[in-house]
């Protein structure tokens, strides 16, 4: 069959006639009717994940204060805070602490409050206290400035957070005698649990054939409208308005012992124009190798140190052999927020809430 | 009728030296399985504890424990899974030595089944969203 375009879809977006499938949706209908009947039958696919993000930050403009203030700090709710790119904006990220946090001095730290706690607290409409601070100039002379500011009171705000937002599959495990807190949970001594993250059949970043959704298709992060950036040395950075967002997938983090983060649903809309663009979306969980990293040693040492290289299948059946014996396996990435969330932005689309006007790639690449 | 039932004992710093346990086995014939014991730094004490015996010699042993001046809970109380701030991402099950937290498959979902619980309190520290909470 001939190669879909970009402009076909659109018109079929326009016409809220566009074919939306979940990335499981593709990858059952692929075993029951073939690869052929897949892209006759689906335009759009969404695959997402649910998972703690590696790092990130929050940008965003303080509302209009007269006189004018030039920010040099600032905090969010006891937060220290640096300047973004503007005189008034503020740049927080996921991971910052409150200067009364015991920053794991009493180990393992609990971590309650950090960027990402902030962030949550925003996008769920609660007010958090901002205090700025500047040494005053001839064109910004005010020196401090505090108040209760809500989302909705301020000009905007971004999210930033590198792809693949915490969903590369990777797994650790502890050969230590100690246990070990790390950005992978808590590793038991002795390979008493294995952690893993990835979304396994929902993976957007593995699904996403050369980065198609990414530059051509559309990326939600919380069910709001992402930017995609490209780095020249590789990767993308992902930003969305936190105004946009639903606050059930902007969830902040306490990792004990490691620290506070965020959790995130990022999706992605993945145009399916011809074949190609389908094999990624085939790949079953048991076709997705995940190497399992060594954590209390090596990794802090800088080293790499591979234990075993396993299949998603398997460390997501809840139990796998490492070295000879049997071990419980625990996910980090959520796989049903994963699934609620491919569903949410698929029912979005159908309903004409998202992409109402067709994909935003199109002004690069029309076909 | 035998009953088994895990009960959780609040020991004010007065009494958290005085030999209760030995009263349960030696006057009230009950078997006693310790779950759990813990004494803060104001003397305070918790043990966990799970006991068995005949029905009447159960509700006499508890009698007696109260009257003496502690507080005595049924353990279902003490943990508390908040389905709505789950976000169902697993760490818990790793950590839970029972099993109590665990994922319902194929789902993955997390599911609390609150007759495994021991109160170990490992998942409300293991939690990133604090979905766990105690009360006491």
């Amino acid at each position: 069959m001939e190669k879909k375009t970009i402009s076909d879809i659109n018109k079929l977006l326009q016409q809220r006639n566009a074919r939306v499938a979940t990335a499981k949706e593709v990858y059952d209908l692929n075993k029951q009717k073939g690869p052929e009947e897949v892209l006759k039958q689906v335009d759009l696919v969404v695959a997402s994940c649910f998972s703690p993000v590696p790092g990130g930050s929050l940008m965003f403009q303080i509302p209009n204060i007269a006189p004018r203030i030039r920010i040099a700090q600032g905090m969010i709710n006891g937060i220290p805070v640096t300047p973004g790119f503007g005189a008034a904006d503020f740049l927080l990220p996921v991971s910052s602490l409150p200067g009364t946090d015991s920053n794991n001095k009493i180990f393992p730290g609990e971590f309650n409050y950090g960027g990402g706690h902030v962030i949550e607290e925003l996008v769920s409409g609660k007010e958090v206290f901002l205090e700025a601070d500047g040494y005053g100039s001839d064109t910004y002379p005010r020196r401090h400035w505090d108040g209760q500011v809500s989302l909705a009171q301020i000009p905007w705000a971004e999210v930033v957070v590198p792809a693949p937002a915490g969903d590369r599959p990777v797994a650790g495990a502890n050969l230590s005698s100690r246990t070990i807190y790390t950005e992978m949970g808590i590793l038991k001594a002795d390979m008493g649990n294995v952690n893993y993250l990835g979304s396994g059949i929902y993976s957007p970043f593995l699904r996403d054939h050369e980065c198609r959704g990414l530059i051509m298709g559309e990326v939600f992060i919380a069910a709001a409208p992402a930017q995609v950036w490209h780095r020249p040395e590789g990767g993308y950075l992902l930003t969305a308005s936190a105004k946009e967002m639903d606050r059930r997938w902007v969830r902040g983090l306490s990792m004990l012992g490691f620290g506070a983060s965020l959790q995130i649903a990022v999706a992605v809309v993945i145009p399916l124009l011809e074949k190609a663009d389908l094999e990624p979306l085939l790949i079953s969980e048991d076709d997705i190798t995940v190497e399992i990293m060594e954590m209390s040693e090596a990794f802090p040492q800088g080293k790499e140190d591979i234990l075993a290289r396993v299949t998603f299948q398997e460390l997501h059946s809840g139990k796998i052999t490492l070295r000879g014996r049997e071990t419980v396996t625990a996910p980090l990435s959520s796989y049903a927020g994963a699934r609620e969330y491919c569903q949410q932005i698929k029912n979005k689309i159908n309903q004409g809430e998202l992409l109402s006007k067709g994909l935003k790639g199109a002004a690069i690449n029309a076909g | 009728m035998q009953v088994k039932e895990k009960i959780v004992l609040h020991f004010p710093a007065s009494l958290a030296e005085q030999p209760f346990i030995y009263y349960l086995v030696r006057k009230y014939d009950l078997v006693i399985n310790i779950l759990k014991a813990d004494i803060n730094p104001h003397k305070e004490g918790r043990l966990v504890l799970e006991l068995s015996g005949e029905e009447d010699h159960f509700r006499e042993g508890i009698d007696f424990l109260r009257t003496r001046g502690l507080e005595i809970l049924p353990l279902k109380q003490e943990i508390f899974w908040n389905a709505e701030r789950c976000t169902h991402c697993g760490v818990c099950t790793a950590i839970c030595p029972t099993g109590a937290l665990y994922f319902k498959r194929p789902e993955m979902l997390i599911d609390f089944d609150e007759d495994k619980c021991i109160v170990c309190e490992h998942c409300l520290h293991a939690c990133p969203v604090k979905a766990i909470e105690a009360h006491y």
